[in-house]
């Protein structure tokens, strides 16, 4: 079922794109990433939606009311605030689903990316047995894992003077931290989901970046370029706060 | 927000997890089937973390190598005995290993190359040559020192063919091209225009002066050994993994389809064709007026010269090895399942399996 979903259709579009373009995987890779970004766009929206939506909720003043009122009981507060969602039509997980999304994209994609580039016979064989029939992947085969120093199939790195530096794990953490800064919605001093954002700002980072210094370069080349897209993406609908990367770290209200 | 942040927190570490699932064991994991080759009283087998020597006479180990295990140091290729008495064995770990068959010591290492040994080492005289998916061919002295490499566009997992007429080499190469060298200088002598599809077969070679073999462009085709142009090609259902053998003027060859063939070596006719029980990735074997082949699906075939098929045994695992004999025994190494190697008479009857201990 995995493989019949997620994997089949990605290894097939890569090899539809990568035969399109050239014959480059790194290009695949990035332009994948863009139609994989375009496809859940509507998810997109609908977190930003809901997330806005929740940050109005939390400022209001019926929501600090029930906050002060159950403080001490959390079970009666839950229930409360559930009957507020409930009023003004909001999901609470809204803004968590269209995330969680991408968790089966992730895994898919670096599944697909190691079976596209079979460097093994058995991923070989393996990927003779799902290549659509209207691929023709005995002319492609094998596939150029080369792009620009990287070699796709491998995890990354430029060697300078003879020290490997993880070019594109640095990359990711750099771009994963500019997203998540950029993105941070505006939020109340001493708010508690506001110090578990900033931590997550600090974990997250550093996390894709282990990701992809640990990982083949083709999944850290998808990170960097989903991570550029979003930021472009949030960019073109206005929702970017510009002044967060500044040094004092205050969101801009 | 907090809702979101802490279930978020798991999966992040669920995504770690899930993505080290795929490559973590990789070293342990076994990533291609097992090598195989044998001498009268014992039988080599290349795979995952050690090298076994098995008696022949009753399944019994008699070394392995390396004595330890070691995540990093795996082995696929088929072991190759040479005439000087070595054991030479490429590793997952892109070194080419000689042993000592006896006791499987190690005499020495060759460690120049970068990626890994798929296909076996060749014998040719006094120099070994090994292909390595680094798309280098390698030729080294019987003591391990480089005399040359040939680098091809991509990867080589086929064993080359030697031709004594000419003190050169036939190379197939997943580049789509085959390749004759000169074994004196490691020069080029002629290449093939792109055949449409990669080859990871060992060529077959003719006593007039004929190449065959197959590619992923679902063809077998007759190459003129003299100067690399196609005398015939014909489509075949499935890709071509394994390399054809020739006997009496007859190929013999399997196809990713499940379709095993015999074709006119003269003209490419094909003069039977059948349809056993699933893919078939390796060379077959030729043996006492029959051949033995095996399918993915784990049955190792007997058929007679006609196609007639002589017997059938299910292993209860995957075959993709190439069967080898040695005296009145047929070897089956499958994987999949504990047993690593099967004996069988030329009748088919199970002789011994022989179980690694952990």
């Amino acid at each position: 079922m995995w493989n019949t979903l997620i994997i089949d259709p990605m290894v097939n579009l890569l090899l539809w794109i990568y035969s399109v373009l050239g014959q480059n995987f790194g290009l695949s890779i990035i332009l994948f990433t863009l139609l994989v970004r375009l496809i859940t766009y509507p998810l997109t929206a609908q977190q930003m939606k809901s997330a806005q939506a929740m940050q109005e909720l939390q400022k209001s003043k019926k929501w600090q009311e029930i906050q002060k009122k159950h403080k001490g009981d959390r079970e009666k507060l839950a229930q409360e605030q559930m009957k507020i969602y409930q009023e003004m039509g909001i999901n609470p997980l809204g803004s968590c689903l269209p995330t969680l999304i991408q968790f089966p994209i992730i895994i898919g994609l670096y599944q697909a990316i190691i079976r596209a580039l079979a460097v093994t016979p058995i991923q070989l064989l393996d990927l003779s047995t799902h290549i659509y029939p209207f691929i023709n992947g005995s002319n492609l085969i094998p596939l150029n894992n080369r792009f620009l120093w990287m070699d796709l199939s491998q995890p990354e790195r430029l060697i300078i003077f003879g020290v490997g530096i993880p070019v594109l794990a640095v990359l990711v953490v750099i771009t994963t931290y500019m997203q998540s800064k950029l993105m941070t919605p505006p939020s109340q001093p001493g708010e508690q989901g506001a110090q578990m954002m900033k931590a997550m700002n600090l974990y997250m980072p550093f996390l894709m970046g282990w990701l992809a210094y640990s990982f083949s370069s083709g999944l850290a080349l998808y990170f960097v370029a989903s991570n550029l897209f979003t930021i472009i993406q949030y960019a073109a609908m206005g929702k970017i706060n510009w002044r967060n990367l500044l040094p004092s770290g205050k969101a801009s209200a | 927000m907090n809702r979101k942040l802490t279930q978020l927190f798991p999966l992040l570490i669920l995504l770690s997890i899930l993505l080290s699932a795929c490559t973590g064991g990789a070293a342990t994991t076994a990533s291609s089937w097992p090598g195989l080759a044998a001498d009268q009283d014992t039988a080599y087998v290349a795979y995952n973390q050690h090298v076994h020597a098995i008696s022949l006479a009753n399944g019994s180990e008699k070394w392995r190598f390396p004595a330890e295990s070691n995540n990093q140091t795996t082995f696929y290729a088929s072991p190759v005995l040479s005439p000087d008495g070595q054991l030479l064995v490429g590793g997952y770990n892109n070194i080419l290993y000689s042993l000592n068959p006896q006791n499987g010591t190690e005499n020495w290492s060759f460690k120049n190359a970068k990626n890994r040994y798929i296909g076996s080492p060749l014998v040719a005289g006094d120099t070994i040559l090994a292909p390595n998916a680094d798309a280098n061919l390698y030729a080294v002295d019987m003591k391990g020192n480089l005399r040359w490499s040939f680098k091809t566009e991509d990867a080589q997992w086929a064993t080359p063919v030697a031709d004594p007429d000419c003190d050169c080499v036939y190379l197939s190469s997943m580049d789509h091209s085959l390749y004759s060298i000169s074994i004196q200088t490691g020069l080029q002598k002629w290449k093939t225009d792109d055949l449409g599809g990669s080859l990871v077969g060992k060529p077959a070679y003719g006593t007039d002066n004929t190449l065959y073999v197959g590619t992923f462009a679902k063809e077998l085709l007759a190459i003129d050994a003299a100067n690399g142009q196609i005398i015939w090609r014909t489509p075949t259902t499935g890709w071509v993994w394994g390399g054809p053998i020739l006997s009496e003027g007859k190929l013999y060859f399997g196809d990713l389809s499940g379709a095993f063939y015999s074709l006119d070596a003269s003209d490419g006719e094909v003069v039977w064709k059948i349809q056993p029980d699933g893919p078939i990735s390796e060379s077959p074997l030729l043996a006492e007026e029959s051949i033995y082949f095996s399918s993915q699906a784990g049955t190792l075939y007997a058929v007679d010269l006609s196609g007639n098929i002589r017997w059938s045994k299910p292993t209860g695992g995957k075959l993709n090895t190439t069967p080898v004999s040695s005296g009145e025994l047929i070897l089956a190494a499958p994987t999949g399942i504990d047993e690593l190697l099967f004996a069988f008479s030329l009748n088919g009857d199970q002789k011994w399996a022989y179980i690694p201990q952990k």
